[in-house]
């Protein structure tokens, strides 16, 4: 009696737990004349989806990849704490024709671009994790565009 | 509103004036002052010998006026990209017999895995290419570009000692191996630290600290700075190099590093970046008596700073064609160059044109349309990579105010505008559209 009671409570939580609403967020970089920009969706799961595009809107690769879940976790812990904090950058150059712009979206907010200085802790914790999802999809810092 | 953009190509080299001018479909050319340019001259042509000799860096070289470029017909202005004349046979022989690039033409990776937890690991990837010489077309070399703007003569016996300064962010360790596998390729004289032709300071201008490469973000600045190094080295091969790095990309540091350069003696001082417009005026970018110059971007219509500062040349960029079937070199408007209207600088007097109420961007271009781009050596992005952009037109104008005169220099935007629409300049009315 006792065991059935236990894995019908374990099914309970686990049913809830499927219906909890994945959160996620789009990370999106602009590229720029001599590198491929990128767009990585990340869910609260770990699950995510890296496309790689290029200046004229074609497709320069795309696939799925897994963030580790310590890192999903910051990062969603951090844009929480960002966006109350109203994290902002310094204005800031950019090369000409390597610099991109980096945003984050979530749940309505856009983050200040992050190739520029944060003034927060918030924000360099915020760039971090981009960094680190950005090295967990594989892809380059520096993808050369294909002229 | 689609600016229509005006360019010329000048005497020396060729500066490509472009001027923004929303929605106008001619614009007057400024008065021509120019000499009338001649056929192209040997390799070591005379115009260049007859100069004073600017080898102690406070000498002059012959007017820019004075030069005879290789180009241009001197009776009928350039248009739509076609210059009248025939261009020169220069390029071909122009080149040297060096040994070229290899090119990519596929990603692959070029860095070693870390071996400690505490390390990034390089993720960078190249495009691997069939290996290709400077005798094939694209990307182009610096004969090229000298051929294209009619520097070949210039290139060999002018800007002897003068400095031109490269203010860049962040460190590049790498700047002078990969300077010198260029310059070689490229059958360019030797430029390092030992001989004293190439400097590296960091933005208060002192050789130490010098700041490290932003290496683990996106935005790294090292193959900025290796091309800015290489493109003013192909059009002035006889400079000497300063490389200002920034401790970051904030105006403040970048704007030191200009302040730096003009306190080492640049006689011109590139600037491959920008921002968003927000004042109408930097003390940093307003050293008289040297040629400033800057990008206008490579997105397009929208004013940049520093390039809309009075005290700048502001840059923008062309698609060059290489000569072909009776063509010469070829120019038209590169669809992404930045142009625009400032809403924070006001139209100076010596800006000759309608479209904008305020100062117009930018005052010249030259060569950025990426799909043919130019070569470069960047060790740490896997060697010989192409790139185009407004950061290659950029250090390219800039290499040309170091072979010019020091009346170009003295107020170097006011020359552009008071010069274009010489004969020896080419005239661009085709291209652009973004």
């Amino acid at each position: 009696m006792q065991v059935r009671a236990t894995l019908f409570g374990a099914l309970v939580i686990a049913s809830l737990v499927a219906a909890t609403p994945r959160d996620s967020a789009v990370i999106l970089n602009s590229g720029s004349t001599n590198t491929v920009g990128f767009k990585i969706t990340v869910w609260s799961d770990g699950q995510a989806s890296l496309a790689q595009q290029n200046r004229d809107g074609s497709a320069a690769g795309a696939k799925s990849f897994t963030v580790p879940a310590a890192v999903a976790a910051r990062f969603f812990a951090d844009l929480a704490a960002a966006r109350s904090s109203n994290a902002a950058t310094v204005p800031c150059m950019k090369s000409a024709s390597f610099g991109t712009s980096t945003h984050v979206t979530w749940q309505g907010w856009v983050s200040p671009d992050l190739e520029c200085p944060p003034k927060t802790s918030a924000g360099d914790a915020l760039v971090k994790d981009v960094q680190d999802i950005r090295e967990a999809s594989g892809i380059p810092k520096e993808t050369l565009r294909q002229h | 509103m689609k600016p229509v953009v005006l360019s010329l190509v000048a005497a020396i080299g060729l500066l490509a004036i472009a001027a923004c001018a929303g929605g106008m479909q001619q614009t007057p050319l400024p008065g021509v002052e120019s000499q009338p340019a001649q056929a192209p001259a040997p390799a070591a042509s005379s115009d260049a010998s007859d100069a004073p000799d600017a080898s102690d860096g406070s000498g002059d070289e012959v007017p820019i006026s004075d030069a005879k470029p290789s180009a241009h017909s001197p009776s009928a202005p350039q248009s739509a990209g076609h210059p009248s004349a025939p261009q020169p046979s220069a390029h071909p022989s122009s080149r040297p017999s060096s040994t070229r690039p290899s090119m990519q033409t596929s990603f692959r990776s070029v860095c070693r895995r870390s071996q400690s937890p505490d390390r990034r690991e390089c993720d960078a990837l190249v495009r691997a290419q069939p290996r290709r010489s400077c005798a094939k077309t694209t990307p182009y070399c610096a004969s090229d570009i000298q051929a294209a703007y009619g520097l070949t003569p210039a290139a060999k016996t002018r800007g002897r000692g003068l400095v031109v300064a490269i203010v860049d962010a962040y460190g590049y360790p790498d700047a002078s191996s990969d300077l010198a596998v260029y310059r070689k390729s490229m059958g360019l004289p030797p430029c390092s630290a030992a001989s004293g032709c190439l400097r590296v300071v960091n933005e208060r201008g002192r050789a130490s600290p010098l700041p490290k490469p932003n290496a683990d973000s996106t935005d790294d600045w090292r193959p900025e700075e290796a091309l800015d190094l290489q493109m003013v080295s192909a059009v002035c091969p006889n400079c000497k190099l300063l490389l200002v790095q920034a401790n970051t990309n904030k105006n403040g540091d970048l704007g030191a590093g200009v302040n730096a350069a003009a306190a080492l003696g640049a006689v011109a001082i590139s600037n491959s970046y920008g921002g968003a417009e927000m004042n109408a005026a930097d003390p940093a970018y307003a050293h008289r008596g040297r040629a400033i110059t800057a990008s206008a971007g490579d997105e397009g219509s929208g004013p940049r700073q520093p390039c809309s500062y009075a005290g700048v040349v502001c840059v923008g960029g062309t698609a060059l064609s290489s000569p072909s079937a009776g063509h010469a070199w070829r120019e038209r408007a590169w669809r992404y160059a930045g142009s625009g209207c400032s809403e924070y600088v006001a139209k100076p007097a010596w800006q000759r044109i309608h479209g904008c109420a305020m100062r117009s961007e930018p005052d010249v271009s030259a060569v950025a349309e990426p799909a043919s781009g130019v070569a470069f050596y960047e060790a740490a992005g896997g060697g010989w990579q192409q790139a185009g952009g407004t950061s290659v037109a950029t250090p390219i104008v800039a290499g040309m105010f170091a072979l010019a005169s020091s009346a170009a220099r003295a107020n170097a935007p006011q020359w552009v505008w008071r010069h274009g629409g010489s004969p020896s300049y080419r005239d661009i009315l085709s291209g652009g559209g973004f």
